[in-house]
């Protein structure tokens, strides 16, 4: 059978078994498994081990159960309640006020982390239950969340962006500076949809009542006090990483350590706790990283069979206009972003779209915020959702996972429109790094 | 004839120079064979990751790989010295006259042949540079830097030399040196430490021959076996004449984003001086000891290299 | 529940305690290299292993709990469904589970099954500073998880597969 049809069965497959409800992590695992063994015969099942193991042998990957335990830890010793009142009383009496402060702390998390996953775990443990407590659109809600969340990577520091600009030999330094205004106006764009849906209906995100927000000034300085200690530790964070104090993964475990330490200090610490607590990150990593085994294996095979050929025969002969390659390249990052991960896309489409990159005359600093923003948009979209399966290992009880997937679209939607102003005008990536570095 | 094709995994990404002319290498083959040989080149880590392309050879996912030997480093001492001489030489070309004046070629095959690999050649790789945000000027400068550990030999010789090693990957790396978490960093040649960055931030780029990577090309030895003598040939011929391609590109490369990082960021360039370089030499000699020691294959090398250091006068 | 459910449950929250132990790694590492300029040639690799354990371990563990995801949507659409689709899904899983077993097995023999001529013990090692024998460890750890999630798996087939033969 050749390459093309191939790929056609692999997505045929992987549609019909996701839509019949076989647990994700089953689904591209199988279909690895399958097509290993009648393209390469049982030995070629070494693959599938060898991508797994690969994937484990990684220090990056530590972050994630880093920021699990040290979000689990500040929601189960009441520090997330107390920091969302203490919210609620300044920004209370805006409508959609909460999602505005929770996009926010987003976009500071995003600054202490450079792989997604433990930052939506932490939002979907600290502020959905608060965000839902309060009244909030279910759907605004978790879309806040899953895409605020999903700033970890656009915001710098960024694994992606560290792929990418290994893969192109292009200055990381300069791709993190360049997504940096990018990721900010995607905040700006999220809190916009946010205070728009919630201004024309207030039901979607209410303010505080008048009684409850004139509390006197004191009482109201007095509601920070208590949650000093944690705001300190998230401030430690960003402080040890951009001080050069420890490394990225080794500050998200420094995190860890000081919100245990904020928890004694505040007498909610336990044994029983501490177990939860663990029992929560190993099912956080057990759930979204044996998903990815999977997938990670596909794609290994995938290559082998001559993938990334065909994407090239794909490309060549399509058209000479470079906008319209242009596209046909973005096209295929978020139609690729449907159904597998990030890495894999970067596997897949960069041997051959870097090289025609070039020879058309684009940046390919640039064009990497276009990828890293594409990936924004991949993060979301069903039914390969990492985002979503994130926020899914966290979200109380009753959420499920088409309820999570139901809440992207709007935030897609503005994603795409981010995009667009990313593609149409270089400018914004490429002004600040011009500025910075010359 | 029929057409044998070899799907070859390299170690860097997409956009490497060494993969483009390992691309261009592969189109040139092909040629010349009249379609009867081709190579499928795909990048670092399109199927397994580095160290285990030797694996996916035997398993028969791969036919071949061009790669660095460090990568084997803990599956086999003796992969692990081949594939880094240190100090030892002064420059690569006079560590490249081992292979063809010395031996090296044969002594490497053989031991590729315990992985019923047949090393095809091997490719040049210019001498690795150390960016550097304190000024490094002799081995005692060392003494106490954070820096990044590098994989196999050098991180025993950095660590001799009295360098605290921080283990982190390649990317990582760019951001620690940025933030401080790291004084110096191993990364690879003055071109490639330009492209990514690295340099944004240290203003030191040092030669101290810490390290001299190796790197070659093998196939699996049925598949080499399969070829016709004259298309062997023809196989070799073209991968010597990529390593010697390389030596040219690379090395003008290596020499524009010099004269880039010194002009426009203001990079100085330090190498290490004789006294240096006998220190690091000896140095290199105690590491040899110890990696010696691990198998008697990874001893054949050493004493290889030894024998023909002195037979060049350089002990 | 089966006791292999039971036990998958009790090793979960067993190797939980690998992640404690990776936040006190850090901060020792980190005391150790700014305060005393002496970073450790360890922590690095411990914690790598520390975290496989876990990640390796939550899978069969989220299988004892029966939290992998899903998209039920068709399912709760169509209750007549459910059954097909947990024997499709566990027959998935078995196929996933059993190649990926057999990976592991067979990379982990290789790994671990070696000896230098003197006869020692001579596991694969990472190469580093340190030279642990990280990558054989993570090999055969991979086998013993993958194996416990296959059964897992297969302990849950033996109901469907009675209720068929009782058709
Ligand atoms: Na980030
Ligand atoms: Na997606």
């Amino acid at each position: 059978m050749d390459i093309g049809s191939l790929t056609l069965l692999i997505i045929a497959s992987m549609t019909v078994l996701l839509m019949l409800g076989v647990p994700l992590a089953f689904v591209s695992g199988a279909i690895a498994v399958v097509l290993t063994v009648t393209q390469f015969g049982w030995n070629g099942l070494f693959i599938v081990g060898s991508r797994t193991v690969e994937f484990l042998d990684s220090f990056a990957l530590i972050a994630v159960p880093m920021f699990v335990i040290m979000a689990s830890i500040m929601e189960k010793s009441g520090v997330a309640r107390d920091l969302y009142r203490a919210f609620h009383v300044w920004a209370g009496g805006l409508r959609g006020g909460i999602g505005v402060v929770t996009t926010f702390v987003a976009v500071l998390l995003g600054a202490t982390t450079g792989i997604i996953g433990g930052e939506i775990v932490l939002l979907g443990l600290i502020a959905l239950p608060q965000m839902l407590k309060l009244g909030y659109d279910k759907k605004l809600a978790i879309g806040t969340i899953t895409a605020g969340g999903s700033l970890g990577t656009m915001i710098p520091p960024s694994i992606i962006l560290i792929f990418y600009g290994l893969t192109a030999e292009v200055s990381i330094s300069h791709l993190f500076v360049a997504t940096l205004l990018p990721g900010l106006m995607m905040a700006l764009l999220y809190i916009t949809y946010i205070l728009i849906r919630c201004g024309l209906n207030p039901a979607m995100g209410p303010p505080l009542s008048e009684e409850e927000r004139n509390i006197p000034l004191r009482e109201k300085l007095a509601l920070f006090g208590g949650v000093a200690l944690p705001m300190l530790v998230a401030g430690g964070v960003l402080v040890s990483i951009y001080a050069g104090f420890a490394s990225i993964t080794e500050s998200a475990a420094l995190g860890a350590f000081g919100a245990a330490v904020v928890a004694w200090v505040r007498g909610a610490f336990s044994f029983a706790m501490l177990r939860d607590v663990l029992v929560q990150a190993l099912r956080t990593c057990g759930m979204v990283f044996w998903l990815v085994f999977g997938t990670n294996a596909l794609i290994g095979v995938y290559n082998l069979m001559g993938g990334i050929g065909f994407a090239r025969e794909m490309l060549v002969g399509l058209s000479s206009e470079p906008g319209v390659i242009l596209a046909v390249m973005i096209g295929v990052f978020i139609l690729l972003g449907f159904f597998i991960d990030w890495i894999g896309i970067l596997f897949l489409t960069m041997p051959v779209f870097l090289p025609t990159l070039q020879s058309l005359g684009y940046d390919p600093i640039w064009f990497g915020v276009v990828f890293n923003l594409s990936m924004q948009i991949a993060y979301l979209t069903p039914p390969f959702g990492p985002a979503c399966f994130y926020l899914k290992g966290a979200a109380p009880e009753g959420i499920d996972l088409q309820d999570i997937f139901a809440a992207q679209w709007p935030f897609i939607g503005l994603q795409v429109l981010a995009l667009i102003i990313v593609v149409l005008w270089p400018g914004l990536s490429l002004w600040l790094p011009q500025l910075i570095y010359g | 004839a029929q057409a044998t094709e070899f799907k070859m995994q390299t170690f860097l990404g997409a956009n490497a120079s060494t993969t483009k002319a390992f691309e261009a290498m592969a189109a040139q083959l092909k040629e010349d064979t009249g379609g009867e040989v081709s190579i499928t080149v795909l990048p670092g880590k399109a199927v397994v990751g580095a160290g285990e392309t030797i694996d996916a050879i035997q398993n028969g996912l791969l036919d071949g790989q061009y790669t660095a030997p460090s990568y084997f480093a803990g599956k086999d001492a003796a992969l692990g010295v081949l594939g880094d001489t240190l100090a030892a030489y002064p420059d690569s070309v006079t560590r490249d006259r081992w292979f063809t004046e010395g031996g090296g070629l044969e002594l490497a095959r053989a031991l590729y042949g315990k992985y019923d690999l047949y090393l095809v050649c091997p490719v040049h790789w210019p001498s690795e540079q150390i960016p550097s945000t304190v000024e490094i000027k002799s081995v005692e400068g060392l003494e106490g830097l954070k820096m990044r550990a590098p994989g196999g030999l050098a991180s025993d010789l950095l660590s001799r030399a009295g360098a605290s090693l921080v283990t982190m990957g390649v990317g990582e790396s760019v951001t620690a040196m940025e933030t401080g978490v790291l004084d110096a960093t191993d990364l690879a040649n003055v071109a490639l430490n330009v492209a990514l960055g690295m340099h944004n931030q240290a203003k030191y780029s040092v030669l101290a021959r810490h390290s001299m990577a190796v790197t070659e090309m093998s196939v699996s030895m049925d598949k080499w076996n399969s070829l016709s003598s004259e298309n062997q040939g023809k196989f070799e011929e073209a991968c010597n004449a990529m390593s010697a391609a390389l030596v040219k590109t690379l090395t003008a490369e290596d020499a524009a984003a010099e004269a880039k990082a010194k002009s426009e960021m203001g990079v100085t360039f330090i190498a290490f001086g004789d006294e240096d370089a006998a220190k690091f030499r000896k140095m290199t000699t105690e590491v040899w000891n110890d990696w010696g020691a691990k198998s008697a294959d990874a001893q054949a090398v050493v004493d290889s290299h030894k024998a023909f250091m002195t037979s060049i006068g350089l002990n | 529940m089966s006791f292999l459910d039971r036990f998958a449950l009790w090793l979960g929250r067993m190797t939980a305690w690998c992640f404690a132990a990776i936040v006190l790694i850090m901060v020792y590492e980190v005391a150790a290299r700014y305060g005393f300029n002496a970073p450790t040639t360890w922590a690095h690799e411990v914690s790598i292993l520390l975290a496989s354990i876990g990640f390796v371990i939550g899978g069969a563990f989220c299988m004892a709990e029966r939290t992998h995801m899903r998209i039920s949507l068709l399912v709760d659409r169509r209750p007549r469904l459910a059954s097909f689709s947990e024997a499709l899904g566990l027959v998935a899983g078995a196929i996933y589970l059993g190649g990926l077993s057999y990976a592991a097995w067979r990379m982990a023999e290789k790994a671990l099954w070696r000896f230098s001529l003197s006869g020692a013990w001579d596991p694969e090692r990472s190469g580093s500073t340190l030279n642990s024998p990280l990558p054989g460890y993570l090999k055969a750890l991979l086998f013993v998880g993958c194996v416990l999630f296959l059964l897992l798996i297969l302990r849950r087939m033996l109901p469907l597969h009675n209720r068929w033969r009782l058709r």
